[in-house]
């Protein structure tokens, strides 16, 4: 097959991903989302079978047998405890919007900014190998298929390959300022290659033991008769199954752990129930691309002998030999899109690693960073991350053009493998322990590495004749325990076991000893609390304030709108205040709008970042450990303790409301006894002004006639009686209100009762000439009653009516009634009437002589003219009715006269 | 002869007052309520006005604010008769116009005599 | 509940998976012309994957209470 022909079909290919990720990205946008699946969660975990898993594996199987399988075999044994280990970290990012693994180790131990590094550090030293091979395995692919040597230079079709990537990867990986936003058109092609490649591989694999044999069993029968093949039937020797329970643990960490797997497990994860399906989708994907690994090994070594074919190439070596180019270019397509899938992912994780944990806090840091680039940040995020990536891809060619080809694919993948796994006890211990803290971590970290270096990286670099050969025979300065491959006379296991081993160990002893010996920070301790107790903490995070500081809100804003823009940035700001019920004018910023502002930054920039960024704007306060633990156990009680205290508050609430309640009729009832003195006084001059005047005139003028004598003297006997009454009054309602006064209660018949007061005041109508008559329906009726006291009032309220009604014309009609269980006495006048809004008020005392509101706004109230008399009697009248558990009320109209009504609970009736 | 308005809402202190004013040559008018002493006062013109305060319908300080608007009638002198003693009450009155507040009861000899000092002045 | 299942399952096959088990399938011998110690892994394997598929499955509807997070 000619070059072009291949170059071509791999250009196509590419080209084919950026139809897909350009489609769904638009589908996206217009709100169909197509990654919301846990198919596509599974398929997209898939991107950890890379071109190492398509021609590596057959190469390891070729000459190790079935130990290669270990790295497959260990995320399934690792999947059943995704439930308890990868959803946490998945919740804990997304309350925390964590971008990377760095980014979480950095976060979990206080926002460290040299975790961070460090971190990032580790993962773009340990994986630029790793994209390294797989820029190999496509230029290996390519060479078999077209059957050239690799040319260098300009040449050199890799290049375009490559070149092809970086523009996919900044298109797609680089595209959102929001580090943790999914980038669906990325997942979405990732998604598109798993299946190529798991398609590409079950193809060959089915052709060479189906069609070029006859099965599985053909293979291993023919395997069987060749002695040195057969020994791949078994572990290797040297190779114990104590190697391969260290190769499983490996993938157990790697399937999470390496960036490109924590960016789709975590990152870009949509839905944390997808985990279920995940947990084994993703392990029989595994399972079905290693299933002909084995068989296709050793049918490669069978029909590929004496030929100068690499066991790395079998996949497209095999197909192409026996006839099969289509094939062949299918398993090289294949290897290709595991290839990409691999590297896109790899190089989208690390470059925001290296931006967010390494490039921007050394920005950010810089006090004029922001007034500097303005309004444009976040141009400038991007941009950086594109130049990193840009420049990872780089450094991968440089890698594969100069070392890298050197060695098979398996070996570089697995040092990465053991790169990424000395983060596995600061992710593991972070977030079941809370006493891991920042010294434990970084020297777990550092031992771990440095160990990892020694015994892994060493070794290459005296394989690439960078050190002396005798290092790794005799150990350096003749030291045989310092042997990197055999650390301590460590030579039970192979090279990689015992160096994940001791890095390991060494790892796991460094972290325990420096949480265990060095005090934790607050911060620390703080995040230490939020990400072990996440689940408990997930609802109420924001309650859990970590920030102690001031900060003016309008610095805070112009900071978000240098990132998302002056619109988004007031809104997000708004929309948050209004959440949580805070006051939107505050010149300082409530400490949980500092945390909002940090944690949406976060996404963008990071955790150290965006922790830097927000210091730089407030000025924060050493907060003490034990508020921090106060306002953690706040939060966590705060459930429990709020209800209560809910419940408490309006308990007292409700007490505080009946205080005052008290308070104010209490206050109310010294405003109205003063008011009633006032009365009273003004009352008792009136008829004294009158008897003062007429005596005076007496006195002074004893010539007076007889008849005027005889009148003004009339008048001061009248106004003398007026003042009695009034007196006796004031007594009565004194009694009555006081409660001194009991009613001495019989039964009494209402009809002789009503009897007695009409004869009392049919004298009063007399002289009037008013009309008054009674109609007694009911008059048998029995009340329990105070006899003297109900004919007071049915005398004072006959006496008011002849009072109201114009003499001569005037009609007063009494009546009885059985209503129910009562009964009513209605006396009816045709007088002037009253106007409704007095008629609650005339019951009150002194009303006639109060001012009223309404009296004094204005409406001339002449229907209720001043009446004669002490303007008690109604009230006086009201309140022996009420003694007798009854109700006195008027219904009138001004001009049209009124009915005032009693009603009293029946006794009985005979 | 000078003229006087007399405006209460009790009937033997208006018996005592107008036995008392028409003695010292007044020409006297009668109102139990302050709308008819409005009206008795715009026909009459009179110089001297002695009010009650707490009359149904208008009372006596918008009465007498009333008065001292006109200036066909403001001339009046104006003497309150109240059984409102307080001093913030004698303030109201002094403040609507009054001349003179007198509380209830009073001595007949000197309303008559601050009554005729105020006619004559 | 599902969670101690899950737990158990891993650290049943992590053992079946591993020596010493595994060393007493690493021999050099074929069953039914299938390499065992081949056979062995993968067959165990497989019945991981159905048994964590049954896990999962089965207990789907009981685990979305806020319980399951704690």
């Amino acid at each position: 097959m000619s070059s072009l022909t291949v170059l071509v079909c791999s250009l196509l290919y590419l080209c084919t991903l950026f139809l897909i990720a350009y489609w769904v990205e638009k589908r996206s946008r217009a709100g169909k989302s197509l990654v919301n699946s846990p198919y596509v969660y599974a398929l997209s975990l898939a991107v950890y079978c890379s071109a190492w898993t398509f021609y590596g594996s057959v190469g390891r199987a070729a000459s190790a047998g079935i130990e290669v399988m270990a790295i497959y075999i260990g995320p399934t044994l690792s999947a059943p405890l995704w439930w308890i280990v990868l959803r946490k970290i998945i919740r804990i990012c997304k309350v925390q919007r964590i971008t990377s693994i760095a980014d979480f180790v950095s976060a979990r131990y206080g926002k460290s900014r040299t975790l961070g590094v460090l971190a990032t550090l580790i993962c773009v030293g340990g994986l630029i190998p790793y994209i390294s091979i797989q820029l190999k395995a496509v230029g290996d692919g390519f060479r078999l298929l077209s059957g050239q040597t690799i040319s260098g230079g300009i040449g050199d079709q890799t290049l375009y390959i490559t070149l092809m990537l970086v523009l996919f990867t900044i298109l797609f990986g680089a595209r959102k300022l929001e580090a943790t936003e999914r980038r669906e058109g990325m997942i979405a092609a990732i998604v598109f290659e798993s299946v190529v490649k798991l398609v590409a591989f079950l193809a060959v694999g089915i052709f060479v033991t189906f069609w070029l044999f006859d099965g599985p069993a053909d293979i291993f029968g023919r395997v069987a008769a060749v002695p040195e093949l057969q020994q791949r039937f078994v572990l290797r020797p040297g190779h114990t199954a104590t190697d391969w329970f260290w190769y499983s643990l490996l993938s157990m960490l790697a399937i999470v752990l390496l960036p490109r797997q924590f960016q789709v497990a975590v990152v870009e994860n949509v839905d944390e129930k997808h985990l279920d399906k995940a947990m084994w989708l993703l392990p029989l994907y595994l399972f079905l691309i290693t299933l002909f690994v084995l068989p296709l090994a050793m049918g490669g070594q069978l029909l590929m002998s004496g030929l100068p074919a690499e066991a790395d190439g079998y996949v497209v070596s095999v197909p192409l030999k026996f006839g099969q180019p289509g094939l062949a270019l299918l398993a090289y397509l294949g290897g290709l899109s595991a290839a990409t899938g691999m590297i896109i992912v790899e190089t989208t994780a690390l470059s925001l690693m290296l931006t967010n944990n390494v490039i921007l806090p050394a920005f950010v840091g810089k006090a004029n960073w922001q007034n500097r680039s303005g309004n444009s940040l976040s141009g400038v995020v991007i941009n950086i991350r594109r130049v990193t990536i840009l420049g990872l891809f780089l450094l991968s060619y440089l890698y594969y053009r100069t070392v890298g080809y050197q060695y098979p694919l398996v070996s570089v993948g697995l040092i990465s493998f053991a790169a990424v796994a000395q983060f596995a006890p600061a992710v593991i211990g972070g977030i079941f322990w809370k006493r891991g803290t920042y010294t434990g971590a970084l020297l777990g970290l550092i031992a771990g590495t440095a160990v990892w270096f020694y015994t892994l990286i060493v070794p290459t670099l005296v394989t690439a004749g960078l050190l002396p050969e005798t290092l790794l025979t005799t150990g350096p300065w003749e030291m045989g325990w310092l042997k990197p491959q055999a650390l301590f006379g460590l030579t039970t296991l192979d090279p990689l076991s015992q160096s994940v081993f001791w890095s390991l160990f060494f790892n796991i002893a460094a972290y325990f000893w420096g949480s265990l010996n060095y005090a934790q920070s607050t911060r620390d301790y703080n995040q230490a609390v939020l990400f072990v107790d996440i689940f408990r903490y997930a609802r109420n995070y924001d309650s859990a304030i970590v920030w102690k500081g001031r900060a003016l809100s309008k610095d805070l804003q112009s900071l978000l709108a240098s990132f998302f823009g002056d619109e988004q940035a007031k809104r997000a700001l708004q929309r948050y205040k209004q959440r949580n019920q805070l006051s939107e004018n505050a010149r300082y910023a409530d400490p949980r709008v500092l945390t909002f502002v940090e944690k949406l930054l976060s996404g963008v920039v990071g955790t150290a970042s965006a922790r830097i960024l927000v210091a730089s704007i407030g000025q924060e306060e050493p907060i003490k450990v034990d508020e921090v633990i106060e306002i953690l156990k706040t939060t966590q009680e705060l459930k429990t303790v709020n209800k209560d205290l809910k419940r408490k508050s309006s308990d007292l609430e409700h007490l505080t409301q009946q205080l005052s309640e008290a308070n104010e009729r209490l206050r109310l009832a010294d405003q109205q006894k003063d008011e009633f003195l006032s009365t009273v006084t003004h009352e008792v001059r009136t008829p004294i002004t009158s008897i003062r005047a007429v005596s005076e005139i007496l006195y002074d003028n004893p010539d007076l006639d007889d008849a005027t004598r005889r009148q003004f003297l009339g008048t001061v006997i009248k106004e003398t009686e007026r003042l009695t009454r009034l007196i006796n009054q004031v007594l009565d309602l004194e009694r009555l209100e006081s409660g001194r006064y009991k009613p001495e209660l019989e039964p009494i018949r209402i009809g002789e009762v009503l009897d007695d007061a009409v004869e009392s005041v049919s004298r009063l109508a007399d002289e009037k000439a008013v009309q008054l008559t009674v109609t007694s329906l009911c008059r048998d009726a029995l009340v329990q009653g105070d006899r003297d006291r109900l004919m007071q009032v049915l005398i004072n309220l006959m006496a008011n009516a002849i009072k109201f009604c114009d003499a001569s014309v005037g009609k007063i009609h009494v009546e009885t009634l059985c209503r129910d269980e009562n009964v009513l006495v209605k006396v009816t006048d045709n007088g002037i009437g009253i106007d409704p809004i007095y008629h609650e008020l005339i019951f009150d005392k002194f009303f006639q002589t109060q001012e009223h509101p309404a009296a004094a706004s204005g409406t001339l109230v002449r229907t209720a003219a001043k009446p004669k008399g002490s303007g008690l009697g109604l009230a006086i009248s009201r309140k022996i009715i009420e003694l007798h558990r009854g109700t006195i009320h008027v219904d009138s109209q001004p001009g049209a006269g009124a009915t005032f009504t009693i009603q009293l609970p029946l006794l009985t009736q005979s | 002869m000078p003229k006087v308005v007399i405006a209460d809402d009790e009937p033997n202190i208006l018996l005592s007052l107008e036995f008392l004013m028409k003695k010292e040559g007044y020409q006297v008018f009668i109102a139990r309520d302050g709308l008819e002493a409005f009206e008795l006062i715009q026909q009459e013109k009179p110089d001297l006005l002695l009010l009650d305060i707490m009359m149904p319908g208008l009372d006596g300080y918008e009465l007498c604010r009333l008065v001292k608007s006109r200036d066909e009638l403001k001339h009046a002198k104006v003497i309150f008769l109240s059984a409102k003693s307080k001093t913030v009450d004698k303030q109201k009155g002094y403040d609507a116009g009054a001349d003179l507040y007198l509380p209830k009861p009073f001595s007949t000899r000197e309303l008559v005599a601050k009554a005729n000092e105020l006619t004559a002045a | 509940m599902k969670k101690m299942r899950l737990l158990a399952v891993s650290l049943l096959f992590l053992m079946l998976l591993n020596d010493p088990l595994l060393s007493i399938a690493n021999r050099a011998m074929l069953v039914a012309g299938i390499p065992l110690l081949y056979l062995y892994v993968t067959v165990a394997w497989l019945v991981l994957i159905i048994l964590i598929a049954f896990i999962v499955h089965q207990n789907r509807h009981t685990s979305d209470t806020p319980e399951a997070d704690e």
